[in-house]
């Protein structure tokens, strides 16, 4: 193996610096229409991003060669999430709404990974701009930076179904098209257009257009970010009746949706984790609704919150109503159930998955029946074809790292001075890309990101990166196995 | 009839043999010359060495005069591509013997007839439907539907403690005056008998009865042996028959599939959904044990060996398995295996024969099955207008020895006959008949 291919590495993060340098122009024109005093620091910010963007692809990455091995998929993934999320901390800082360069990686790194956890006290204070920057960094990082990667190593030339299959491989789901471009293409028509129709219906129930705008980046990214500080708690019924059905249709896989969506039902074939993801939800707002019922609140309350609660935990979306302060038992210990198993596979939500949970159930069953039988050839089926023993490994050893995960997470945070239930529900939170504090705090804490010292910050952002591409990545380039093949 | 069959495996070995028996006129095509020369020493037919998909070898054989062109060769490609050159060359009608019960669908049929494929048989598909059937309905080793099941015929065995053991047919009937059956024939030590009213029942016959539907439970009580529910299955062997029989039968029974051989193993996996599937040797009756061999109802031996499937069987029955079901692939084993206690045979050469024979038979014959165990065929005729059988009653009728009538169907009125019964056209009619009889049968109906 020859020498590792950082000028490739090099040429693709600068291209999508330049992207995202592009992506700044939104922000920057609400900004201009609302005068809200915020778009010098845009215009800075695009194009200090602009300029090493273009620095990093003509002469860190000139002479590239356009070829790499799949074991470099990693580097290519890592380096891209970090780089892109860490230029994206210049809005932040230039317009002064972080204080300091901790809190501004963290709401970027928060923002790309589409965690929605924020240390900015009150949202409503800072400029519109920002605020539609902060929601678009969300909706970027919504069907992953990946798949920007994926078009861009195709405009290079490159089979890019490495990479993509190191990022899809998981759901099993065979491509949209026979053509990959296509694929992501349909994908993101997918994404868009689920953004659009959502955009418009907030409007038509209300709302202003910049936070409809906002509130639409969120709930289709499945982030969690909100543009004031009490939450959604001003928004009509209407709005929060649309706000569920988007955040529990948001956690399904997007491939599923496109079928739907266009009409090629046939194709969706058997489709048992979105069976389970819609009986999941059906029976946790049920027992939740019964909970908030029991504690006193009216029926139609109960109904309504108890649907926008189960939906925007298990979408892993972060939303939160302040109107319910005092959750039962039974609705804390569901909610950090449902924050743990997090959306289906293919969404973009986060947490373990339903059909890795599916597979594991399933694993464990095979199990008792090896020891009834030990001759029996048994197999992990998902809409009744074989999972491959490896993929099973696969899971199995995913699980157990997102465990040890939030286990060595919630330990850091410990000592950095939080409680144990704050720790174990920031830890598990974040790494599952739910986020809010303010939906935390109702399993029991008072804890406030914003509150937390800088190393603990980091910790949390680091969780929110490896929740985000499902571990592997991340665990791959520490491993010495991995450097010695690769450089 | 001119016939060509192409390919001389097994099925087609002995669909040649009887066919040749019928007086057909059969032309066999395979590539392997050595076994052609050993078939044509052995029966009166005509052999070409060459293969079935080459235009040059078709003409040969006289396609554009055949009657009837049967590709029973193991590849399915070869058999469909052989019958649609085969129908483009004039052949009337053609069947292909296929292995991928997919294409048997409903909704690929019109593309198959377009293409010039007349019929498919899937032998092994076939032979599910026969252990599925028998495991439904567990008072007849052997059953079948006529007419869309207005007439059903029943095989019993006569077990040590039926009542009617040492009495004649005529006395039988009298007995169970509420019961309508007409015996059509008696198997006994491998003979086939057709009986008479003073033919006399002995232990262990194998009756075959034609009566309604829903006489199961009678039909039982004078076979002595109470009908027993099926609730687990035990299956050996997982190639296509055993696979087909568990995805069949795995909704209704708990099935346990034992299977040698890892692939199979991993290919039944993936088709099947509840089934247990055992990767182990059927033969360590130890294993079949610990996998609840004892708490079996059914065992279904129908692994590649015929001799495997006879003894696992034979052992299961020791054991105290009610119902065992063996593939025996070879015709010389059948009656032996029945003489020493296996219940049910399965033969797929014969249940294919038998089903490729209801495109030969000639009149105006709609269905046909031939029995295993014996070469004798039941076969369903639609009586012609001006037919000699309508001028008599049955008694006079001169049917000839050899021969039959098992029931009659008027409209939707069943009809078991007696000697004084007169037929009418447009009448169908059930006839047992041994292969040399049927030609002068089935005259009389035409």
């Amino acid at each position: 193996m020859g020498r590792f291919n950082y000028r490739l590495v090099a040429h693709i993060v600068g291209m999508m610096l330049i992207y995202l340098a592009g992506a700044m122009a939104l922000p920057l024109s609400v900004s201009l229409l609302c005068h809200d005093g915020a778009q010098f620091a845009l215009t800075f910010s695009a194009l200090f991003t602009l300029m090493i963007g273009l620095l990093l692809r003509n002469f860190g990455g000139r002479g590239a060669a356009f070829e790499f091995h799949e074991s470099e998929a990693a580097w290519i993934t890592m380096a891209v999430w970090i780089a892109i999320p860490l230029c994206g901390t210049l809005p932040y800082l230039l317009t002064g709404a972080a204080s300091s360069f901790t809190d501004a990686a963290f709401e970027s790194f928060s923002g790309f990974t589409t965690t929605g956890s924020s240390v900015m006290e009150l949202p409503e204070e800072l400029p519109e701009g920002l605020l539609v920057y902060r929601a678009f960094t969300q909706w970027i990082g919504g069907l992953g930076l990946i798949l920007f990667v994926v078009a861009i190593l195709r405009k290079l030339g490159i089979g890019a179904g490495i990479l993509y299959e190191s990022e899809f491989s998981g759901t099993q789901q065979r491509k949209l098209h026979p053509r990959l471009a296509r694929s992501v293409q349909r994908m993101w028509g997918t994404y868009i257009w689920l953004t659009a129709v959502l955009l418009t219906l907030l409007i038509l129930t209300g709302m202003r257009p910049a936070d409809a705008l906002c509130t639409a980046f969120s709930t289709v990214s499945t982030g969690g970010f909100v543009t004031h500080s009490s939450g959604l708690s001003q928004l009509s019924n209407g709005s929060l009746m649309v706000v569920t059905a988007f955040m529990l249709l948001s956690g399904i896989n997007l491939s599923v949706l496109f079928r739907l969506f266009t009409l090629r039902w046939r194709k969706i074939g058997p489709c048992e984790e979105l069976v389970w993801y819609l009986g999941l939800f059906a029976a946790a707002a049920a027992v939740c609704c019964a909970a908030f019922l029991k504690s006193g609140n009216r029926l139609a309350d109960s109904v309504l919150y108890s649907l926008f609660h189960i939906a925007s935990t298990m979408s892993t979306c972060g939303f939160y109503l302040p109107q319910l302060p005092h959750w039962p038992l039974p609705v804390s210990a569901i909610t950090f159930v449902l924050i743990i198993i997090g959306a289906s596979a293919g969404s973009t939500g986060g947490g373990i998955k339903l059909r890795r949970i599916i597979i594991l159930l399933r694993y464990t069953r095979n199990y008792f029946t090896r020891m009834v039988h030990p001759q029996a050839v048994v197999r992990v089926k998902v809409d009744n074809r074989i999972v491959p023993e490896v993929y099973v490994n696969k899971v199995f050893a995913f699980v157990f790292l997102y465990i040890a995960g939030i286990a060595i997470g919630a330990f850091a945070l410990t000592l950095c001075g939080c409680t144990i239930p704050d720790a174990v529900c920031m830890a598990s939170a974040n790494i599952s890309n739910l986020g809010p504090s303010p939906l935390l705090n109702n399993l029991g804490g008072a804890l406030d990101y914003a509150l937390l010292p800088e190393v603990a910050k980091w910790l949390l952002t680091l969780l929110m990166l490896a929740g985000r591409i499902e571990l592997f990545a991340l665990i791959s380039i520490f491993s010495p196995a991995y450097w010695r093949q690769t450089t | 009839m001119n016939i060509i069959i192409a390919g001389d495996g097994e099925v087609g070995f002995y669909l040649a043999k009887s066919l040749t028996e019928l007086n057909h006129n059969i032309t066999v095509v395979d590539p392997n010359s050595e076994l052609l020369k050993r078939l044509e020493s052995e029966t009166d037919l005509l052999t070409i060495a060459g293969s079935s998909t080459s235009p040059q070898v078709l003409e040969e054989a006289g396609v554009g005069s055949c009657d009837l062109f049967l590709a029973v060769l193991h590849d399915e490609s070869i058999n469909l591509m052989s019958c649609v050159m085969a129908k483009k060359l004039k052949a009337k009608k053609t069947v292909a013997r296929i292995s991928n019960a997919e294409l048997l669908l409903p909704r690929n049929r019109d593309m198959f007839l377009e293409l010039g494929v007349d019929e498919m048989v899937c032998p092994e598909r076939i032979a599910t439907k026969e252990i599925t059937n028998l495991l439904k309905n567990s008072v007849a080793t052997e059953f079948f539907d006529f007419s869309g099941g207005l007439l059903t015929m029943y095989l019993v065995r006569l077990e040590s403690d039926s009542p009617v053991l040492g009495h004649s047919v005529a006395e039988l009937l009298q007995m169970y005056s509420t019961l309508s059956v007409r015996i059509v024939a008696v198997l006994r030590n491998g003979m086939t008998i057709i009986p008479h009213a003073d033919t006399v029942l002995m232990q262990g016959d194998l009756v075959y009865l034609i009566s309604r539907p829903n006489q199961a439970d009678k039909i039982c009580r004078v076979a002595g042996k109470s009908e027993a529910e099926v609730k687990r299955a035990m299956i050996v062997g997982a190639g296509r028959i055993g696979r087909f029989a568990a995805q069949t039968l795995e909704e209704t029974l708990r099935i346990t599939l034992i299977e040698e051989s890892r692939p199979r193993c991993e290919e039944a996996a993936s088709l099947l959904k509840e089934t247990l599937i055992i990767n182990g040797d059927a033969t360590d009756i130890e294993l079949l044990k610990n996998e609840g061999l004892l708490r079996t109802d059914a065992f279904i031996a129908v692994t590649d060996s015929s001799e495997t499937n006879v003894l696992t069987c034979l052992h299961a029955k020791r054991l105290g398995v009610r119902r065992t079901i063996a593939l025996v692939e070879n015709t010389g084993f059948i009656s032996l295996s029945q003489d020493i206690g296996i219940d049910t045979i399965i033969n797929k050469k014969l249940i294919t024969a038998s089903y490729i024979s209801r495109f030969i038979v000639k009149g105006e014959a709609v269905s046909s099955k031939w029995l295993s165990g014996t070469n004798a065929e039941l076969i369903e005729f639609n009586v012609g207008k001006w037919a000699t059988a309508t001028r008599h009653t049955i008694r006079d009728l001169n049917l000839p020895q050899g021969a039959a009538i098992g029931g009659i169907i008027r409209g939707r009125e069943t009809i078991l006959p007696t000697r004084d019964t007169q037929i009418k056209a447009k009448d169908r009619v059930i006839i047992f008949a041994l292969p040399k009889v049927m030609d002068q049968v089935a005259k009389l109906f035409e």
